[in-house]
C-alpha cells in the first residue's frame, strides 16, 4: 500500500523541502518530522494512525505531549485532516 | 479489469500535454518576439522537460512507454504529419530516453537518486541529473537528426530552465491546494 501511494508522498516531500529552503515554508521542524512520517506511513487512501506515526524512526524520540500538540497543530494549518471519530487516532493526509 | 500503469500513463501523458501547451500558447510568443531567429529552432522554457525528468525519477526506465505516447503526439501536432520525418521521430527517441538513461548513469556513479532508492532525495539532485538528462536529450537529437551546435546549447538551456519552472509551479500548485483545503 505504501509502495502505491509512495510515489506521489515522495514527490511532495521533495517539493516541501524545496519550498522550506526558497523560504516559503510555513512549518516549524517538529510539524515537518511529524508530515514527513505520515506522507511515508500513509495508505492508498492517505490515511495513518496516530500509533503507526508515533513509532516511527524519525518520530519515536520525540516527547508524547509534543507528538499531540504538533498533530493538533498540522490539522489547524491544514496539513492534516481527522479522520473517523475524535479518538480513533486516524488522520487523513491532505493532498 | 485492472490495466498496470494506466494511471500514471494517463497523468504523464496529461502533465507532458498540459506542459507542451503552455509552452506552444505562452513560452513560444513571448520568446518570438523578442528572439525570433532562437525561437524557430528551440525554446528557452521547455516545460514539458519538467514532466520527463520527474517521471524518469520517480519510474527508471518504465518511464519510456508512460513518456513515448503524449512526445510523439506533440511532435505530430508541433510538425504536422507530413513534415514529422524519420530524422525527427529518431530525435523524439532522445526525448523519451533521456530522464531515464541520466538517472541511470548517475545511479552507476553512485547517486542513486531514483525513487525507492533513497526516501529523501532533494530537489537540488533533481535538477543536477535533469541538466544531465538535458545533455543526452540535446546531444542526442544533435546526433539522431543533425541540428546544429548552437540550436543544441538553446534546447539544454531551455531544458534545464523548463525544469527548474516546472518544479516551481509544482510547488506552488500543492502549497495552494494545501491553503485552499483549510478554508
Amino acid at each position: 500500500m505504501m509502495q502505491k501511494f509512495g510515489r506521489l508522498a515522495t514527490l511532495r516531500i521533495m517539493l516541501h523541502q524545496m519550498e522550506r529552503e526558497v523560504g516559503l515554508e510555513d512549518l516549524s521542524s517538529s510539524q515537518r518530522d511529524v508530515y514527513y512520517a505520515a506522507c511515508l506511513l500513509a495508505d492508498d487512501q492517505s490515511k495513518v494512525n496516530s500509533d503507526t506515526l508515533r513509532v516511527h524512526p524519525m518520530l519515536d524520540q520525540v516527547p508524547r505531549s509534543t507528538f499531540f500538540r504538533v498533530l493538533k497543530e498540522l490539522v489547524a494549518v491544514g496539513y492534516l485532516r481527522s479522520a473517523g471519530s475524535p479518538r480513533s487516532g486516524l488522520y487523513e493526509v491532505v493532498q | 479489469m485492472r490495466i498496470p500503469y494506466l494511471l500514471p500513463l494517463l497523468v504523464v501523458s496529461a502533465s507532458y500535454m498540459l506542459a507542451f501547451a503552455l509552452t506552444d500558447l505562452i513560452v513560444t510568443p513571448v520568446q518570438g518576439y523578442f528572439l525570433p531567429e532562437v525561437t524557430k529552432f528551440a525554446s528557452l522554457v521547455f516545460l514539458p522537460h519538467g514532466v520527463r525528468v520527474l517521471t524518469g525519477w520517480l519510474y527508471g526506465w518504465k518511464s519510456l512507454p508512460l513518456l513515448a505516447p503524449a512526445s510523439y503526439a506533440c511532435g505530430l501536432y508541433y510538425y504536422g504529419y507530413e513534415n514529422f520525418t524519420l530524422a525527427l521521430a529518431l530525435a523524439g527517441i532522445a526525448g523519451v530516453v533521456a530522464a531515464a538513461v541520466a538517472f541511470d548513469v548517475f545511479a552507476r556513479l553512485g547517486h542513486d537518486f531514483r525513487y525507492g532508492a533513497t526516501q529523501n532525495t532533494q530537489w537540488r539532485d533533481v535538477l543536477l541529473v535533469g541538466a544531465g538528462a538535458s545533455v543526452v536529450n540535446s546531444f542526442g537529437i544533435e546526433a539522431l537528426s543533425g541540428s546544429d551546435f548552437g540550436t543544441t546549447i538553446v534546447r539544454l538551456l531551455g531544458d534545464f530552465v523548463g525544469l527548474s519552472v516546472c518544479l516551481f509551479i509544482l510547488m506552488h500548485a500543492f502549497r495552494l491546494s494545501r491553503r485552499l483545503t483549510t478554508q
